[in-house]
């Protein structure tokens, strides 16, 4: 039964909706002051994170991920001093909301087949 | 504030009322271009709004955040230009002086149109950053 639930791949799922959910946010920040002088763009760091553990400790590391918000040392080519690129940032957006749906139907997927499962017991 | 999920709109609104102040500014100065009589007796001064960044307070960091998460943009000042405006030899005007010049509003007409279109810009791109928020609850939802 355990193998067929597999409850570490909803954890991964449920990480990866985590963090889809909070770049959407610190992209809406971007985008929020594309306007304001000086301001730095943010990301969060996941992605050699979510790498090293997965290489590390396999599937049960995931829950002990943590996000880190860093502002990217890119240069600004702008006169005001800030640095996001309003392309950059829609297609960031875009390709962002992609994943949260992708991840989304993936967990619902995943708690689809659980339930045919049980139905058939 | 929203919580949790509904959090990312309130960025996005706080851009969108930003950008609209910005652009209600812009309106302002495009509707004083040509006005010498401003509220202190002289030529109106164009006006301009600063932005700026507006971080998340300890509460609304997520369990575990490193970092520092912005909570979108907010509007410090509105300030005045005090540069002199162009003068207009405009003799038999009211506000002329002695020589028969009149200074004008140092409203910059292109400055302002190209403040427009970024303001403009800007409330567009808030609105998709919201949309997409829209659509990603949504399919929340379908779990």
């Amino acid at each position: 039964m355990d193998k067929l639930i597999k409850p570490e791949a909803i954890a991964l799922y449920e990480k990866m909706l985590d963090y889809t959910a909070l770049r959407h946010k610190v992209i809406a920040n971007n985008i929020a002051n594309v306007n304001t002088p000086g301001f730095r763009r943010s990301d969060i760091e996941f992605a050699d994170e979510l790498d090293r553990v997965l290489r590390d400790k396999g599937f049960g590391g995931v829950n002990d991920l943590r996000f880190t918000v860093t502002q990217p040392n890119e240069t600004a080519f702008r006169n005001d001093g800030n640095n996001v690129s309003m392309d950059k940032e829609m297609a960031a957006l875009a390709e962002n909301a992609i994943m949260y749906q992708v991840y989304a139907q993936l967990l619902a997927r995943r708690f689809r087949q659980i339930d045919e499962i049980l139905k058939d017991a | 504030m929203g919580e949790g999920a509904f959090s990312s709109f309130d960025i996005s609104a706080s851009g969108m009322t930003a950008e609209r102040l910005r652009m209600n500014v812009i309106a302002h100065n495009i509707a004083n271009a040509n006005t010498t009589r401003a509220e202190d007796g002289g030529p109106y001064k164009r006006r301009y709004v600063v932005f700026e960044e507006a971080l998340a307070d300890a509460q609304q960091r997520l369990d575990g955040l490193m970092g520092d998460l912005g909570a979108g943009v907010r509007v410090v000042e509105i300030g005045r230009d005090t540069k002199a405006g162009p003068k207009v030899y405009m003799p038999g005007h009211p506000d002329a002086d002695e020589n028969g010049n009149v200074e004008k509003p140092n409203v910059n007409m292109i400055n302002e149109m190209l403040d427009m279109m970024t303001a403009s810009r800007g409330y567009e791109a808030n609105v998709m950053a919201i949309s997409a928020a829209k659509q990603m609850i949504l399919k929340a939802l379908d779990i």
